[in-house]
């Protein structure tokens, strides 16, 4: 029995496994600065997301390891969504570890785990596989959630993140589990020609649901939802970053090919809990972000309703709603990543601003500061001619297609409501009076390249959003 | 559909009810004759020292999980050697080649932990 394994499938994967390896050597030698870690990251992960565009430009297809892994521009696009996460990450990372060499190794050989866990989520053929995915995405972010270990709040964050993760993890391998017994295979194919619309027992209801929950904690959907603003403030800003956008990205990944590829069939079960879980995780985040006086907690809820709406798309269910999904999950990462960016651009002597109030009068003293920020926030509220804009019109429109004008009209109240808290950070930077002086850090250089490739990003979708459109609705399932 | 799954029911039941009665059993018919060393936690075992609720250090942890990693290890290396032979003709080199990058892998990870210390005990 010949054993054939298509290498050039598997680039981008081995590409940031070799880098993983790379930084592991590395971070043996105590001789060696450590900073190089982090250059080495955002190096390996360039070179994976220059693979895995030149794949997905070419229209690369392809199953490997019996079926087990599937390469395709599905696959392919969500792994440029992931990448461009952690190039992002490690960019605004690099200064914001500081001089001290211990905190730099793990750190971003976790990173790297992390990221390869959910290239391997977006691309599993068989629930087996998104599971493995899924854990090792898991728990390289429980340990990264608590890195500060001297910070009690930081260690909070990540022994809360661990318990209800592991929790969340056993909902969703039960889930397997009972769909295994319903349908009697695991691989994603399988389960979709084993199951007709006769053949539905209570075993496969009771699995779809399990994962449901199951992802619904991973992606931060209400009523899982509760660990997440707790576990964004008290983990590292640049964590929070990191967990609110490449691994929310990569469990709608697995959602999407779960759901639309192994489960059409029972789209008339779990189509109308979805719509539900949309309208309760838009209203509950939106209004609750609200409330808060911390800009960490703000950002955690505001990125709670950001899953609401791309739940929209995802009830729609057509090509145009998951080729929304795809964009509307690339933009968010990037102003996301960029919003909690300009928090720690933010940084005073003392520590970061972390209360919104400690915002007041920085939009004049620190010009560039307050352009970030104003942008991101711009942006995630959808207005024009940012990147938020053009996501929330592509759901929206694909809802309207499908028929769910009212769920439409729900989540444009939601955005007047978003609008209201988004706005409140940016008068108060442009129109309050500081309470008092405040002493800044000066600007990293790494940190504001970051934050200006986000800028770029979101204004270079937000303007021509037909280059990366027709990429987009190429690569639906 | 569910009456597929009586047998498992009944197995469970029977499982229940005969552990439970036996229990029960012993408990009113065997003689009670109760001595020191008996009630002891561990009956001929090791005479305990104290409470064992107490803290004890973190690298006894460590040093289980690096355990539990090298043993997985090992207990992949069975079934991989249990199908060799029958793959041997065809790609016997490529199925070695990839076992020895596994072990190669974690032979890297076992250095790492040794150059962070996670073997010294002080």
């Amino acid at each position: 029995m010949p054993i054939e394994i298509n290498w050039q499938l598997l680039m981008p994967e081995l590409v940031i496994a070799l880098t993983l390896i790379i930084v592991l050597i590395f971070d043996m030698f105590d001789s060696i600065s450590k900073t190089i870690l982090g250059w080495l990251t955002i190096v390996g992960a360039g070179i994976a997301l220059w693979v895995s565009i030149q794949m997905q430009q070419a229209g690369t297809v392809g199953t490997q390891f019996n079926d087990m892994f599937k390469v395709d521009s599905f696959s392919l696009f969500f792994n440029i969504i992931f990448l461009i996460s952690t190039i992002l990450v490690a960019l605004i990372s690099l200064s914001y570890l500081g001089k001290d060499d211990r905190k730099q190794g793990p750190y971003y050989l976790l990173i790297l785990l992390a990221t390869l866990g959910m290239m391997l989520m977006a691309a599993g053929n068989e629930l087996i596989v998104v599971f493995l995915g899924l854990e090792l995405m898991s728990l390289s972010l429980y340990v990264l959630a608590g890195y500060f270990r001297d910070n009690p709040v930081s260690s909070e964050a990540g022994m809360k993140y661990l318990l209800l993760g592991a929790f969340a993890s056993a909902f969703f391998l039960y889930g397997i589990a009972l769909i295994y017994g319903g349908a009697g295979t695991t691989s994603i194919p399988g389960i979709a020609s084993n199951l007709t619309a006769e053949s539905q027992s209570p075993l496969l209801l009771g699995g779809m649901f399990l994962l449901i929950v199951g992802f619904g904690f991973k992606v931060a959907i209400v009523p899982f939802h509760q660990w997440a603003p707790d576990v964004y403030e008290g983990a590292p800003t640049t964590i929070a970053a990191f967990i609110s956008a490449g691994p929310k990205a990569a469990g709608f990944a697995a959602f999407l090919r779960i759901f639309m590829e192994a489960l059409p069939a029972m789209q008339s079960q779990w189509g109308d809990v979805i719509i539900l879980l949309a309208m309760l995780t838009m209203t509950v985040g939106n209004v609750i972000a609200i409330a808060q006086t911390n800009i960490k907690r703000m950002l955690a809820y505001s990125s709670i309703a950001h899953a609401g709406y791309v739940l929209i798309g995802l009830a729609a269910a057509n090509n145009e709603g998951i080729s929304s999904v795809m964009l509307y999950l690339l933009v968010y990462c990037v102003m996301n990543i960029g919003a909690f960016g300009a928090v720690i651009l933010a940084k005073t002597t003392d520590g970061e601003c972390l209360t919104i109030s400690d915002y007041a009068g920085l939009g004049f003293r620190k010009p560039l500061l307050g352009l970030f920020m104003t942008l991101m926030l711009l942006s995630l509220a959808g207005f024009p001619p940012t990147a938020g804009f053009v996501g929330k019109f592509y759901i929206f429109k694909s809802a309207v297609q499908a028929g769910h004008t009212w769920l439409v009209i729900i989540g444009a109240i939601n955005t007047a409501i978003s609008a209201f808290y988004y706005l409140r950070v940016v008068v108060t930077m442009y129109m309050r009076e500081p309470e008092e002086e405040l002493e800044f850090s000066p600007y990293p250089s790494t940190l504001v390249v970051g934050l200006i490739l986000a800028v770029i990003g979101v204004l270079f979708i937000g303007i021509l959003p037909s280059l990366l459109l027709n990429s987009v609705q190429n690569s639906v399932l | 559909m569910l009456i597929d799954y009586l047998p498992i029911l009944l197995l469970g039941l029977f499982a229940v009810l005969f552990a439970g009665i036996n229990l029960a059993l012993t408990h009113i018919l065997g003689p009670k004759r109760p001595t020191r060393a008996k009630l002891s936690v561990y009956e001929s075992g090791v005479q305990p020292v104290g409470d064992a609720r107490q803290r004890f250090t973190i690298r006894f942890d460590l040093i289980a999980m690096l355990f539990i990693i090298f043993d997985i290890e090992v207990v992949f290396l069975y079934p991989w050697a249990v199908v060799f032979r029958k793959f041997s003709e065809t790609s016997g080199l490529f199925i070695l080649v990839e076992m020895l990058v596994f072990i190669g892998i974690l032979f890297l990870g076992y250095i790492y932990a040794w150059k962070k210390g996670g073997l010294t005990w002080d």
